[in-house]
């Protein structure tokens, strides 16, 4: 299957993922109830799965990578990590080039904002999901009672993934900031996504990129599944386009939406 | 533009220059070269305590500590009526917003790594201090300084990533930058603007203060609008570039201990200096920054958050 072309959009995307064997399989932490998976990431690269016609397998699990990060994806036995080098590797195993329509100073921006997204506005939606609504993170989990009690008594332990979170936060440095400071550089991000896209459907123009597989992987778990923050509120209440660009995103490259999300035990 | 002959009003807080550039931080240069873009006056306050958030630069303005650069422009635009975006219209402003954080988010911690953790001893080369305290200090750094960044550096993320992997992301967004300048004079134009402060803060470190890097061999060979550019910059607002780095000490250049000293203050004199070899003057700044140096222990920043 290597070197198979991009397959043309007359592929329908939910028909990617399939539930049987397939090249490549995607580790992440499962799925939810609101979402076909838990993590902003493991989201991404399963959009840029569906945008590039790739066939792929999905397997929820709570195994980290050799760098102790989610998602992995295992091609052919081979274990690849980091969204961005797992797609530069499906891109050059598949032949795919999302962004072949866009000149050089787009793909410049595009790698721009993708850094705005994955290195910047991923921290205070982490920081809201993991420390500020941490007590609401069980509600949305497909675990027996009793699971969710073990999940929370590991996640807020010591060396559990709370600590780790706060830990990550002070090294990149934005947990050095106040709550009220994090979420401003959160709005600021936000608003500049919403000024750039203005009324284009996707960030670069009328068709979609790479880069919106990014975007659609944080701002589309912030706007599907994280309705309780403070900044899905923002983005709901002061950005209309970054709503409609969700459901638009969900629409093409996610029909399957609801039958990918976890069922309540 | 130099420093205010009378009382300046805004103090700025940052270890010392270092022999190839006023200041070793990307965001202290940011913060500077902002400052003589708007005009404002300054003065220079050479020492190793930190911000209440632990890094530099920060400022002291009418007695208030104002600590991370990216709030301490925002206050001083406030303040002082100042705006560098100003002709800039709202997708323009995004586009600058993206640039900055690929820039503070990203690209930064590619110059962390290679300083602190693959050529540590070049950048310590650059630093204004005795062979002795050189020593002193690349024991220090591999102790202590390094763990502390090396766990930056796996908190961002990047740090997990090989020495080669973390190369491509920096390759990756160089070529991003060079991409989008293209030919223009200025990132969004031809008058400069606040992405220039950023960018002309890291790129400057990357070219000229990464001796012997990949970056910079990579920024020279491919990406020469990138290192037009910082000489564009530098024309412009720091005429008095030469001036404001630290001057090397006469005895440093008659007695190198060492071959691979010598290789080293060699090294720096070529890519620092130019050729020119003259700067080995005393001044009272760089004696009360060496005297800091061997007071404190080895707290040399080059980021802030």
């Amino acid at each position: 299957m290597s070197n198979e072309t991009a397959v043309s959009e007359q592929t329908s995307p939910s028909s990617c993922q399939t539930d049987g064997a397939a090249d490549v399989t995607v580790y992440g932490l499962g799925r939810s109830l609101v979402a076909p998976c838990f993590s902003p990431f493991t989201l991404k690269l399963q959009t840029y799965l569906r945008m590039a016609g790739i066939k792929y397998k999905f397997e929820g699990s709570l195994k980290m990578s050799s760098k102790g990060k989610i998602p992995y994806i295992i091609h052919k036995g081979k274990q690849v990590e980091d969204t961005s080098f797992i797609v530069e590797y499906l891109n050059k195993e598949y032949s795919v080039d999302l962004n072949a329509h866009l000149s050089l100073s787009e793909k410049g921006i595009s790698v721009a904002f993708q850094r705005l997204i994955e290195e910047n506005l991923n921290w205070p939606l982490t920081y809201e999901r993991w420390i500020l609504k941490y007590n609401n993170l069980v509600d949305i989990l497909p675990f027996t009672s009793f699971k969710k009690k073990m999940f929370k008594l590991a996640t807020s332990s010591p060396f559990g993934m709370k600590s780790k979170v706060q830990a990550n936060m002070h090294g990149h440095g934005i947990g050095r900031h106040s709550k009220e400071d994090i979420f401003k550089i959160a709005e600021k991000d936000l608003t500049s996504i919403s000024n750039f896209l203005g009324d284009k459907p996707f960030l670069m123009g009328s068709k979609p990129s790479q880069v919106d597989a990014s975007i659609f992987g944080h701002i589309g778990i912030l706007m599907f599944a994280a309705t309780d923050f403070r900044t899905h509120r923002f983005v709901k209440d002061n950005l209309p386009n970054l709503v409609t660009y969700c459901e638009r995103v969900r629409e093409r490259f996610w029909p399957d939406w609801n039958d990918r999300v976890a069922e309540n035990i | 533009m130099s420093e205010a002959e009378t009382e300046p009003l805004i103090a700025i807080y940052y270890a010392a220059p270092t022999l190839l550039a006023p200041t070793a931080s990307p965001f202290v240069l940011k913060l500077l070269t902002y400052l003589r873009m708007t005009g404002l006056k300054y003065k220079s306050v050479h020492t190793l305590k930190m911000s209440s958030k632990g890094k530099h630069p920060f400022i002291v303005y009418k007695g208030k500590e104002i600590a991370d650069s990216t709030l301490i422009i925002q206050f001083l635009n406030n303040e002082f009526n100042k705006d560098l975006n100003t002709s800039l219209n709202a997708v323009e402003r995004a586009t600058s917003l993206a640039f900055q954080r690929l820039c503070e988010e990203n690209l930064v911690w590619c110059v962390v790594h290679d300083r602190w953790i693959v050529n540590t001893d070049a950048f310590l080369g650059q630093l204004e201090m005795s062979n002795m305290m050189k020593k002193f200090m690349s024991f220090y750094v591999s102790v202590r300084f390094r763990r502390v960044q090396q766990a930056n550096l796996h908190g961002h993320g990047i740090g997990r990533h090989s020495d080669e992997e973390i190369l491509q992301i920096g390759k990756r967004d160089l070529t991003a930058l060079s991409n989008f300048l293209a030919d223009k004079d200025f990132f969004m134009g031809s008058e400069p603007t606040l992405l220039d402060c950023t960018s002309f803060g890291l790129l400057e470190q990357i070219i000229e203060c990464l001796p012997g890097s990949e970056y910079e061999q990579f920024i020279k060979e491919k990406l020469p609008n990138l290192v037009a550019y910082t000489e564009r910059i530098k024309e412009k607002f720091w005429s008095d570039w030469k001036e404001q780095c630290a001057q090397k000490k006469a005895k440093h250049v008659n007695q190198p201990k060492s071959d691979k000293e010598g290789e080293t203050l060699e090294k720096v004199k070529v890519e620092g200096q130019n050729g020119s070899g003259d700067a080995y003057a005393k001044s009272s700044e760089e004696e009360d920054a060496t005297v800091q140096e061997k007071k404190t222990t080895g707290m040399l920043p080059v980021t802030d958050s």
